[in-house]
């Protein structure tokens, strides 16, 4: 089974109207894109319902089962981050998963600065490309 | 899986934890047997406060009496089971006397305490029972004897007597409570101590099951003294202690102790069972078991702290939701725990037996629930309960495998015969092929419905997709259509699908009907059409043909698919406009089609400003309260469009424009297209864009065009079309003349362009029709005057002419009056206040003279008019009545029927040439009416007259016109029955005029003109700042000759030329009257006035200055220059 080094599968960058946005997969979840997909999905649920509540960015693991887990970001402006992790890796920390989605925020405001970005419509970033490339290799 | 769990709250709670707090005693068994039965009694009823931690709770100990054992003394040198060894030792003594304590006690309690002495850890007393030794009066020595055999431990010697009811026994009480008190404290520290070494000192052979039986030990300690709260927070500890311990582990290179964790259950752990043990058992010990029994005992003691904060005074009305919470938080925790540990270190059972685990666990946490709440309502736990349902509803689908495959026969039936060991219900659903489906389709609606309730729709759909992907497995196609077609439309909407996902989409299409589901099939078409990653020109043939075979009504597609056509609104900003105005635009529609699509048309709405179309974005606000008096907390939606009442009303002033293309289809190719929109205004109003719609394929398709669709880079587009008002104003003199033709002019001045010819209506709205219109040759009441098409702001003069008749109302002064005319063009009316003064006033007179009577009429013109009046005819023609005497019927019936006819009779003009009548004038025109009679006349004058211009008074040309005047009047002529003459004659001797102050005598002369005697009545009457009439009346009697005289004594009070008193004549009545010596005398009273013709009427005499008296001799002598002035001036 796959069991990469922090276990990441996909990062989803998600508007705040549920447009998607960006999303990126890491080579070993090519065979379960689907089930990732979905996942991140059905997690969105979740992160919808957290966000109203939270008093911070990070929301931390927003869902879990017996294959994936999923950790979550939302920004002030609403978009959310999604991070699918395979749930028999093992796992970052609080701190470094934090690390992580802050450097995706930072990516995703350096694709969206860019003057011919239609706002709401899916972005194609080599930031967010080269951001989510390292996370994938961590 | 609609399984049950048939328990009551009762039962749970009566569950015996069985700890006892043993005391064990000694001596003799006659006496204790009362005393211990008090103790227990006392003890159970009454709790200590115990301390753990920086917490003190309140400690009911369950005391059981057990003989005394040497081998069951607390140590802590030694290992013994910490609830097994009692908390104390009781040695009790009965002896009467000295020497029988010596001889059959002493050898046994030192036997006794001398074991107990090596405990320095155990609790102990001595009980002396002296009730025996009191009666022999040997009590002070027995007290004696002991307190030497035991000097060191005086403290422990409790003497009891009588009974338990005898004071003493509050001493023994207190004895035991601070003994229990000391065990307690050394028990704890010593079993915490005994804890911790257990779970730091995590060896090769380190027993998981062991430090957590152990663990449960303690907790089951506190449980059994009435510390729920306490025993919870152990059992969490333990729980969290083991989350931690796997948490940190490494996945690979596990140490040597975990491989205990592994491995299968021999039956199906069920909470109906696990929360009657206290233990892990060897058939538990896994790692599925040890979180199974853990979580047991965690919904098992929640329940217990419920039921005793229930019965406490501090509970909270939502007590029973709070606690379901707690519940469902803990078995959702244990499901997630199991799933992520086991998962992680691979230590779970078979997947099947796992999924009919959860498939339990979730069942009877949903029953243990329901005995406090129903779960789906309990709030704040919304995330448990989701888990909760879908993790039993996918454990379900796990083991449909096992149903329809015929491969499995094997693992099924050795699957069911683990457990079904404990409930069939599960197997005999596996067994039968129907019925499971019949338990996936309730627990799939169950989740489902519970998803959406919470908002978790996409949970929910993606639900249904898996429900759909295992009936597709099973062959079971039309009941997974509307799952998956709901989850592809939920991917298609969220944007988030992959080229599989596409791929179901396309099978999806081929299985929708294509009658039924035209819409779905347009939409999914589309959405494939649109696809970047896949573009596929099988797809875009399809959608074309189908839309074109399709077409026979307007298809609108679900909003699932962002609009694949964006508009970039024109730089337009606001631009004013006329009713009537067409006005274009070019807005550029971006197709995100990448091929060229046919017959296309486009429409712009463009709306009136209303509050709908203000705040279509804007949410609906609430607002919070509550009420106090009702104690509910209230929301109020203080704004919603859909909820507003003025909805309706503003969907029916609502006014729209509609911009439209070219009524040929355009083509709509890839990327811009410049369209042009024209619309026509019509009605005034302030407009904004309100929607955009797309026709494709001869109005096949019809797409909306979102507003997120829609780019502007400046204000988007505004119309205001305005309709300034028209004005008229009227041009006229501040008077016009009643009597003759005037004219006005009326001004019109348009307020927009008009289309064509229009027509100004004029009208009076009173009854009396005085006033009228120039109508052609006539005059009428309203008139009509065409105006030709005006451009905006053009004016327009329009002359009216009217005329005021001239009435008797009007013409009997020079008062101005006014008169309202209402004028009406473009459906405006104008109402205008008109001012007339009379061309001349009449009034009439008539004069009495023996053979006729004279009707004198006087025409006065103003002065300052400019007009002068010409007469042409002037007629007065008197009209009587007549009436017809009957005629008789021919039955010799007669009729009082009066038939009425009027006769007229021309009169006279004495003075038959008519003069002009020039300004401030006086014409008067006399007629002779004949003949004067008592009665009213009634005479219709009549005057024929032009009018010009005063300097033009020669211009009596034909085209001048002639006005007649016509009024009737009602005359009366007088007859005169006397004749008057007045004189005034000074009453000073040889004076020839009156003098102011003196009297003089007013003689007036009668003469009849009727030749009858009768006795009249003369008044004087006179201004009486002029004159002083002092007698005014007298009678007087008319002789045969007609002729009499009267005289009145007036006095004049200044002096001048001064008019006659006025005389009047009046009928004098008699009456008759007896006066008080018995004599009748006549009374004469004033009757009617008699007509008089008085020559002295309107003239004057002259009054000289009054004589100065004695007093004021000198001041006229001083006065004299003045006087002499004054005399020259009358002289």
């Amino acid at each position: 089974m796959i069991n990469p080094g922090n276990g990441a599968l996909c990062i989803s960058i998600v508007g705040k109207e549920n447009a998607r946005l960006w999303s990126g997969l890491s080579d070993d979840a090519s065979r379960v894109v689907c089930e990732v997909e979905l996942f991140a999905h059905v997690s969105l649920d979740i992160v919808d319902e957290r966000a109203t509540k939270a008093t911070e960015n990070y929301l931390g693991q927003v869902y879990s089962d017996h294959l994936y887990k999923c950790f979550a970001y939302v920004s002030s402006t609403g978009v959310k981050f999604v991070l699918v992790t395979d749930s028999k890796s093992q796992g970052l920390r609080d701190s470094e998963m934090r690390a992580i989605f802050k450097k995706l925020h930072h990516a995703y405001c350096n694709a969206i600065s860019n003057p011919f970005y239609v706002v709401g419509q899916p972005i194609k970033s080599k930031h967010l490309t080269e951001a989510a490339k390292q996370i994938f290799a961590q | 899986m609609d399984y049950k769990w048939s328990i009551n709250l009762s039962t749970l709670l009566k569950i015996n934890k069985g700890l006892k707090t043993k005391i064990s005693t000694k001596g003799n068994d006659t006496t204790t047997t009362g005393y211990l039965e008090a103790i227990v009694s006392h003890f159970t009823h009454n709790a200590i406060q115990v301390k753990r931690g920086n917490k003190t709770y309140p400690a009911t100990f369950p005391l059981k009496v057990v003989p005394y054992d040497e081998k069951e003394i607390f140590s802590q040198q030694e290992t013994v089971k910490f609830t097994s060894a009692p908390f104390l030792h009781i040695y009790f003594i009965s002896s009467a006397s000295v020497d029988e304590y010596r001889t059959s006690i002493r050898h046994n309690i030192s036997e006794w305490f001398a074991t107990l002495a090596n405990k320095s850890d155990s609790q102990w007393l001595i009980v002396i029972d002296t009730t025996r030794a009191k009666e022999k009066k040997n009590r002070s020595q027995l007290i004696d004897k002991l307190k030497s055999d035991f000097s060191k431990h005086q403290q422990r010697l409790i003497e009891v007597s009588e009974s338990v009811e005898h004071g003493s026994f509050s001493g023994l009480v207190q004895a035991v409570k601070t003994c229990l008190n000391n065990h307690y404290d050394i028990l704890v520290d010593h079993w915490d101590k005994h804890l911790r070494q257990l779970k730091d000192n995590r060896h090769e052979s380190w027993d998981i099951y062991h430090y957590a039986n152990e663990h449960m030990e303690f907790a089951r300690f506190f449980w059994s003294l009435g510390c729920l709260e306490y025993a919870l927070k152990l059992y969490d500890e333990l729980d969290a202690f083991c989350y931690t311990l796997l948490s940190t582990l490494p996945r690979e290179n596990h140490p040597p102790w975990m491989s205990i964790l592994s491995g299968s259950l021999e039956v199906c752990p069920k909470l109906s069972e696990t929360v009657h043990l206290n233990q892990v058992g060897s058939e538990y010990q896994t790692f599925l078991g040890l979180r199974h029994l853990l979580v047991s005992q965690q919904m098992l003691i929640t329940l217990g702290i419920y039921q005793q904060r229930l019965h406490s005074n501090s509970a909270a009305p939502s007590i029973r939701h709070d606690f379901a919470g707690i519940i469902l938080r803990y078995a959702s925790h244990c499901l997630q725990i199991v799933v992520e540990h086991g998962a992680f270190h691979e230590i779970l059972p078979d997947k099947y037996q796992l999924a009919a685990w959860k498939i339990y666990l979730v069942s009877e946490t949903f029953s243990l629930c329901d005995l406090l709440a129903e779960p789906s309502s309990v709030e704040g736990v919304t995330s448990a309960t989701c888990h909760l349902h879908t993790s039993r509803f996918y454990s379900l689908l796990l083991l449909g495998e096992l149903v329809f495959s015929a491969s499995a026969t094997t693992q099924r039936e050795k699957f069911i015969s683990w457990f079904g060991k404990t409930d069939s219900l599960l197997a005999e659903a596996l067994l039968g092929d129907s019925s499971f489906l019949v338990q996936l389709q309730k627990s799939h609606d169950t989740t489902a419905v519970f998803l959406t309730q919470v908002g978790r729709f996409r949970a929910a759909t993606a639900l249904g997709a898996s429900f759909a992907t295992y009936l597709n497995k099973d062959g079971i196609i039309d009941t997974s259509l509307p799952y998956e077609l709901k989850q592809a439309c939920r991917l298609v909407e969220n944007e988030t699908y992959s080229e599989k996902n596409i791929g179901d989409i396309r099978k999806l299409i081929a299985r929708l009907d294509p009658a039924e589901d035209r819409a779905c099939v347009v939409t999914l078409l589309m959405f494939l059409c649109l696809q970047e990653m896949s573009p596929d020109e099988k797809d875009r043939q399809e959608f074309i043909d189908f839309v074109q075979t399709r077409s026979n009504s307007m298809i609108n597609c679900l909003p699932i698919i962002k609009c694949p056509i964006s508009v970039r609104i024109p730089r337009v900003g606001l631009s004013i406009l006329m009713p009537g105005d067409e006005f274009s635009m070019t807005f550029k529609f971006i197709s995100k089609f990448n091929f060229e699509i046919e017959n296309c048309h486009f429409k712009v709405q463009m709306s009136s400003i209303t509050q709908e179309i203000l705040c279509k974005t804007r949410p609906p606000a609430f607002q919070m309260g509550y009420d106090k008096d009702e104690r509910k907390a209230l929301m109020t939606c203080i704004f919603s469009v859909s909820e507003s009442k003025d909805e309706k009303k503003d969907k029916q002033h609502q006014e729209e424009i509609w911009f439209e293309s070219s009524l040929v289809g355009t083509t709509l190719m890839p990327g811009g297209n410049d369209v042009v929109l024209t619309g026509q205004v019509t009605e005034r109003g302030f407009y904004i864009l309100n929607g955009i719609s797309v026709f494709l394929m001869n109005q096949a398709i019809v797409l909306n065009v979102p507003s997120d669709a829609m780019t502007s880079r400046e204000t988007a587009p505004a119309l205001l079309v305005q309709k300034t008002p028209n004005k008229l104003d009227v041009e006229m003199p501040k008077i016009l003349i009643a009597g003759m033709a005037q004219s006005i002019c009326i001004i019109l001045e348009a307020g927009m362009r008009q289309n064509g010819a229009t027509e100004v209506a004029v009208e009076t709205r009173t009854s009396d029709k005085m006033l009228k219109f120039r109508a052609g040759s006539n005059w009428e009441i309203s008139t009509s005057l065409s105006v030709p098409s005006l451009q905006k702001g053009e004016r327009h003069y329009v002359q009216l002419e009217l005329f005021r008749n001239l009435d008797g109302r009007v013409i009997a002064d020079q008062k101005e009056f006014k008169e309202k005319i209402f004028i009406e063009w473009m459906g405006q009316v104008w109402p205008v206040e008109l001012t007339f003064s009379p061309l001349f006033t009449l009034s009439s007179t008539t004069t009495q003279l023996e053979a006729s009577c004279l009707l004198e009429t006087e025409i006065s013109r103003p002065s300052d008019s400019i007009w002068t009046m010409i007469f042409h005819e002037a007629d007065v023609k008197i009209i009587t009545e007549e009436k017809n005497d009957n005629q008789a019927n021919e039955q010799g019936e007669t009729n009082d029927v009066i038939k009425k006819s009027e006769e007229t009779t021309i009169c006279q003009l004495i003075n038959p040439e008519l003069p002009i009548a020039h300004p401030s004038s006086l014409v008067a025109l006399v007629w002779s009416l004949g003949a004067g009679s008592d009665e009213m006349l009634r005479c219709c004058i009549t005057l024929s007259y032009s009018v010009t211009e005063n300097n033009n008074v020669d211009d009596c040309s034909p085209n001048n016109e002639k006005y007649i005047f016509t009024e009737i009047m009602d005359v009366v002529s007088p007859k005169v029955e006397f004749e008057l003459c007045a004189q005034m004659l000074s009453q000073h001797p040889g004076a020839q005029l009156c003098r102011a102050g003196a009297p003089c005598d007013m003689v007036i002369n009668i003469r009849s003109l009727t030749n009858r005697i009768h006795v009249v009545y003369a008044r004087v009457s006179a201004d009486k700042e002029m004159w002083n009439v002092p007698d005014s009346a007298k009678i007087l009697q008319i002789k045969d000759s007609g002729i009499a005289q009267v005289a009145f004594t007036v006095v004049p009070l200044m002096a001048g030329f001064l008019p006659f008193p006025s005389v009047d004549l009046f009928n004098a009545e008699t009456s008759q009257q007896r006066s008080g010596d018995g004599f009748w005398s006549e009374e004469f009273t004033e009757g009617s006035n008699i007509i008089t013709f008085q020559r002295t009427t309107g003239k004057q005499i002259r009054v000289l200055g009054g004589i100065e008296k004695h007093q004021n001799d000198r001041d006229f002598r001083d006065n004299r220059s003045f006087r002499v002035r004054f005399g020259k001036l009358f002289d």
